[in-house]
């Protein structure tokens, strides 16, 4: 390859122009995985006799001139993602052993799209975590500071992006799952408006508020992958039929939302990049316009209580008998089920469905579940109201950047706090993503921007427009030599 | 306070059964612990007014499309079945329900 990690788009420049071949990228990214992915612990497993079929069909293709948008890039998915005959295991015990029948739609697309699948991503157990803790593979180690996380639920799709492992990765953002792995290790990380992509073959954890979305290297990476995975699905009832993504290369000043409160109580490690980015964007033409989000404070409570309720119906359905865990402690049926999930579920999913069922249960249904449900409408016209004078809203993307291993062990409700910034864009279905903006003691730091339903292009052109200005995303890790 | 002392340990037991979970003796003190935390922790959506707000289940205001009643993608029996751990002569197995 030319230069050590090139974006996707000099990737297939290069292999239309025949300087490299797609087996010789997919073999060159799988000899990185093997030397260096043992130290993160990102990835679940590699298809690596699968994927070098697919490089080859990949160069017979390019031979041919049939060429697809993303031919012969080596990408991974997040172990969330069904893929057909290959184990998905949403890294929990419950699902060790279970093999996809079917591929979701989105590892469909990206196929069709020509993509090459090296492997799936280590993940928080079913989604459930900020920090890639809860895995029943262990968790994940951030490449930038081996002792600190790298985020989560999608910390090894983070993670392997910013040790460049693969070109992209996806991921699934239920609260903050994509933006707060993409802050933590450095990448861009971009959640698309609910419905934009398909949630088909994704396993479920909040349906109302789960995003499928990507992690790359750059905004106008995410812009190649959402434009490949993107589209109307009639097997996702909640999918929505709208244009495809587009972006212009063309310069143009927007409005930046500012709610200037979010920002008020940061440390001052991460407030100095979160200012020095919006002073780069303001010289750059873009006016920035204070704004008020009125319910911020309460988002992260409510979104615990929808989040939760949401989890306690979706994972009912893990039972021990068609798929999942079943124990070899049988009893009766009753203990059977009581047995198979209590083996099969992790401490963290066991907290979440328990208070899904408490805030459900008959006198609590109308003073949680429906009152967190009014308050998420407060919140999205929170939004809905600003968007009247601006084009994108800027926030941090986290508190903190990343935390030590360990270090929220005792209050689960720290952890939970973490997504405060991101867990209101969930509740309200609003496109966002979070791109690099700085360090703070050799830690990445990510500025998070917001934008109006199906609006993507907003954020890829300013994010373009930012990456063209600073280099923050261009900084790699350097792992220790093993 | 008082609301604390309502998710006790009577309520534990009652929100595993319904929730089909058996938890360790090692695992009740500290889930009791965690749960009380968190519900102190989301009981100050209390403080907010939400008189005359209509509840949201989904952020888009859309119309949720049916497609059309017929198969699309069929997967065989066999299939499925391969991710049981107990079957017989095409249905799943379960402990027996009915003494006969």
């Amino acid at each position: 390859m030319n230069t050590p990690f090139p974006s996707i788009e000099q990737l297939r420049t290069q292999l239309t122009s025949r300087e490299i071949s797609a087996v010789e990228l997919t073999e060159e990214y799988f000899h990185r995985i093997r030397s260096t992915s043992h130290q993160l612990n990102c990835f679940v497993s590699l298809h690596e006799d699968s994927a070098l079929q697919a490089a080859r069909e990949a160069d017979s293709d390019i031979a041919r001139g049939r060429d697809r948008p993303l031919t012969g890039i080596p990408i991974a998915h997040k172990d969330i993602f069904c893929i057909e005959g290959k184990k998905t295991t949403c890294c929990s015990r419950m699902l060790q052993s279970y093999v996809a029948p079917y591929s979701a739609t989105i590892v469909e697309n990206l196929e069709n799209a020509g993509a090459i699948c090296v492997g799936t991503t280590n993940m928080d157990e079913f989604a459930m975590g900020s920090s890639n803790e809860t895995s029943a593979n262990g968790p994940v180690r951030n490449p930038w500071n081996l002792q600190h996380v790298p985020g989560g639920s999608s910390g090894g799709s983070a993670a392997a992006v910013a040790a460049r492992l693969v070109a992209a990765c996806t991921g699934s953002d239920t609260g903050g799952s994509i933006r707060q792995p993409a802050s933590f290790c450095g990448v861009t990380g971009f959640k698309p408006t609910y419905g934009r992509n398909s949630r088909y073959g994704m396993v479920a954890f909040a349906s109302s508020l789960d995003h499928p979305g990507c992690l790359t290297n750059s905004v106008e990476d995410a812009g190649r992958m959402l434009s490949a995975m993107a589209g109307n699905d009639t097997k996702d009832s909640t999918s929505a039929s709208q244009e495809p993504i587009g972006w212009s290369s063309s310069t143009r000043p927007r409005r930046l939302g500012y709610p200037t409160r979010l920002f008020a109580d940061l440390p001052q490690s991460i407030a100095r990049p979160l200012e020095e980015a919006r002073h780069t964007l303001e010289a750059a033409g873009n006016t920035i316009v204070e704004i008020e989000l009125p319910h911020f404070d309460v988002a992260v409570s409510a979104y615990y209580v929808i989040a939760c309720a949401e989890a306690s119906t979706n994972l009912a359905r893990y039972d021990g008998i068609r798929y999942g865990h079943r124990s070899k402690f049988d009893g009766n049926v009753e203990d059977m089920y009581a047995q198979s999930r209590s083996e099969g579920f992790g401490m963290e999913v066991k907290r979440r469905i328990l208070t899904g069922t408490y805030v459900l249960s008959v006198g609590h249904y109308d003073s949680y579940y429906m009152k967190a449900q009014k308050i998420r409408r407060l919140i999205r016209d929170d939004y809905l109201r600003a968007f009247h004078q601006t084009d994108v809203i800027l926030s941090p993307s986290t508190p903190t950047t990343a935390f030590r291993l360990n270090a929220m062990d005792l209050d689960p409700t720290d952890m939970y706090k973490q997504d405060q910034f991101t867990v209101p864009v969930n509740m309200s279905g609003l496109p966002a993503m979070s791109v690099p903006c700085g360090f703070s003691d050799g830690l990445p730091v990510g500025l998070q921007m917001i934008a109006p339903h199906f609006r993507e292009s907003e954020l890829l052109e300013l994010g373009i427009d930012y990456q063209n200005l600073t280099d923050w995303h261009q900084q790699q890790p350097c792992l220790p030599k093993t | 306070m008082e609301r604390d002392q309502l998710l006790n340990e009577e309520i534990l037991v009652r929100l595993c059964q319904l929730s089909n979970l058996r938890l360790l003796e090692s695992e009740q003190g500290e889930l009791l612990h965690d749960l009380q935390t968190i519900k102190r922790f989301v009981d100050n959506i209390h403080g907010v007014d939400t008189r005359e707000v209509e509840p949201l289940s989904h952020p888009l205001d859309m119309d949720q499309v049916l497609r059309e009643d017929s198969t699309v993608d069929e997967i065989d029996r066999a299939t499925y079945q391969e991710l049981a751990r107990d079957i017989g002569d095409g249905y799943y197995l379960v402990p027996r329900v009915i003494e006969p």
